[in-house]
This record gives C-alpha cells, structure tokens and sequence, in this order.
C-alpha cells in the first residue's frame, strides 16, 4: 500500500462499516454519490442490535447506545408539507424488522428511518377512527402486511 | 498467578513486517486482538516473518500502539478492580481511545482503517469507522466523493432523479 497525494479508494467493505455509522439523512446524501454506493445503501437493514426507535405523536427519535451515554437522536420524516413536516398529521401505526407503518394524512407511509427510504401506498381503506391497524411480515408471502381489524 | 506455561506463552513474539519491509516484533497475548493473526497462532504458522502487505510501516507503528494500550498482561494475576475502578478504567480507556484517533491527520486515519479491516482489529475497526462517519456527516455529494475519491458513474439524468428522491436530506 503506497502513500499518494489523493486519499485512497476503499474497498466495498469498509464503505460498508461507514455506511452502518451514519445516520439516514447523510445515508441519503451519500446514495447521490455514485452507483454502487447508492445500491450499498439499498442493501442496508436497520440494525436492531445498536438503535432502538422511539416515537411519539409528534415525534420520531432512535436511541444512540453508541454514544458514551445514552441519547435520544431526532429523526427526520421525509415527507414534508410546504418544507415543513407537518407534525400534527402522522402517527405510527406499527413497526416490523425496523420498517415503521406511519399514517399520514394522505394515507399510509412505509418508511425505514435508518436509510431514508419510504414508500407511499394508495390506500382505499379510509382510516376510521374505530379501526385497529397492524402490521406485520409474512412469511408465506416475503411481503409485508397491513392488517385491518 | 500465571502458570509456567501461559508466562512462556505470553513471551512469545511475532515478527510482521510491513507493507514496506519494516520488521515488528509483537508478544503474541498483544497480537491476538487481530483475528488474522489469532487465526494463524490457531493454525500454528506464525513461524519467521508474517508479511502484512497492506499496511505499511508507520500505521503498522500505530495499530501496535493501540494494541499493546488494549491488552491487559496479567488477567489472572490481576486481583479484580472495584465496580468504581472499573468504570473510572473503561473511562480513561475511552478517552485515550478518542485522543489517539484525533490526532491523526485523514491519510493516517484512512491508513489506519484499511490495516485494521485487513488485520481483523474489531475495536479499532470500530473506532476509526466511527471517526470517518462523523467526518462524512453534513457533507454534501460531491464534497463525499472528493473525501473518498469516488468518481461519480451517473448520467446527468440519473443524478438529478436521485437526488429528487433524497431531496429531504438537502433540505
């Protein structure tokens, strides 16, 4: 290994060990980076072993055992409403392998705090205020499922 | 008390030579913290040189520094601390730990990374990665990709989609 001006070209496995250390919003700057990093980042699980996700009607937090104490880390929900998250109209529904079930205003949101990525789903089913929602992972399927009661 | 066997054990050196030709000798209880090297002692060929062709001479130095810092020599020997001394000891630790990864420059930070994941040296693996995440931290793209050297391979379409996607994180 020589010593050169430029910094040296990781491989894949060190990226990796950075990638797990960073939180969502830096993970979703770094996906912008190059291809394979974007698909590194795709690959990424929450990782339950370190954080722990928190969460309130208003808010979204993990906790960083990491840190020489314990802290509470903000979460940033990636649906915005005119730049401002809008913090009255959501609330978690159900979390599974690390995937929060969050019900938006303008239906469910699926979202993985860790990386960032969420996915919206058309919805039919109007959320009345009576129903009981879960969610869950199916194994028969390999999907996950939202359960209505 | 040490038994005669284990004091002939931890007496015993390795000589691992750097990436350019600089001999170390380490005791064998210091070497074990690197996975590479205890899976060799395991296999019994640790026998004359072991040549780390990743890692050369001055990171080679300090991933030694932070070993010798880790090993604890007399475990057994060692009557057990208090709870308070304890903590007080994991506490110096931490913070020697994060002295001695401040003061590196980025080429012995990133040096240091790369031998560590080479030579299996979890705790420092951890330590240094952990260092380089704070570093990435509020970057924008292109200031990560001169911080890693990454060039990037995306057409000027597909960037402007991702970074639609990730929006948020601009914000």
């Amino acid at each position: 290994m020589k010593r050169t001006k430029q910094a040296p070209i990781f491989p894949d496995d060190i990226i990796f060990e950075i990638l797990t250390r960073l939180p969502g919003k830096s993970l979703a700057r770094f996906k912008c980076v190059c291809k394979s990093c974007h698909s590194l980042i795709n690959q990424l699980k929450y990782d339950n072993d370190h954080k722990l996700m928190l969460s309130s009607d208003y808010t979204f937090q993990s906790a960083d055992f990491e840190a020489f104490r314990i802290k509470a880390v903000q979460l940033e929900f990636p649906l915005k409403v005119g730049g401002h998250v809008d913090v009255l109209g959501f609330k978690v529904i159900g979390s599974c392998n690390g995937l929060l079930l969050v019900d938006y205003y303008k239906g469910f949101v699926i979202w993985n705090p860790w990386t960032g990525g969420h996915k919206r789903l058309s919805y039919n089913i109007r959320a009345f205020s009576y129903d009981y929602f879960g969610f869950g992972y199916d194994h028969s399927t390999d999907d996950y499922r939202i359960v209505r009661i | 008390m040490s038994t005669p066997s284990s004091s002939v054990f931890s007496y015993r050196v390795l000589k691992l030579k750097s990436s350019d030709g600089e001999i170390f000798e380490v005791k064998q209880t210091v070497a074990v913290q690197s996975g590479v090297l205890k899976q060799m002692m395991e296999d019994g060929c640790t026998e004359g040189e072991i040549p780390l062709n990743n890692v050369d001479s001055p990171t080679l130095a300090k991933i030694i520094e932070w070993c010798n810092k880790h090993h604890d020599d007399d475990v057994e020997g060692r009557v057990l601390s208090q709870e308070k001394e304890k903590e007080k000891e994991k506490a110096d630790m931490k913070r020697w730990e994060s002295e001695f990864i401040d003061a590196l420059n980025r080429d012995e930070l990133y040096f240091l990374l790369i031998g560590s994941n080479y030579m299996n040296i979890k705790e420092l693996l951890d330590c240094a990665a952990q260092k380089v995440a704070g570093m990435v931290k509020g970057k924008t793209p292109e200031a990560i990709r001169e911080m890693f050297n990454i060039q990037s391979d995306f057409t000027e379409e597909e960037e402007k989609a991702i970074r639609k996607e990730n929006q948020w994180a601009f914000n």
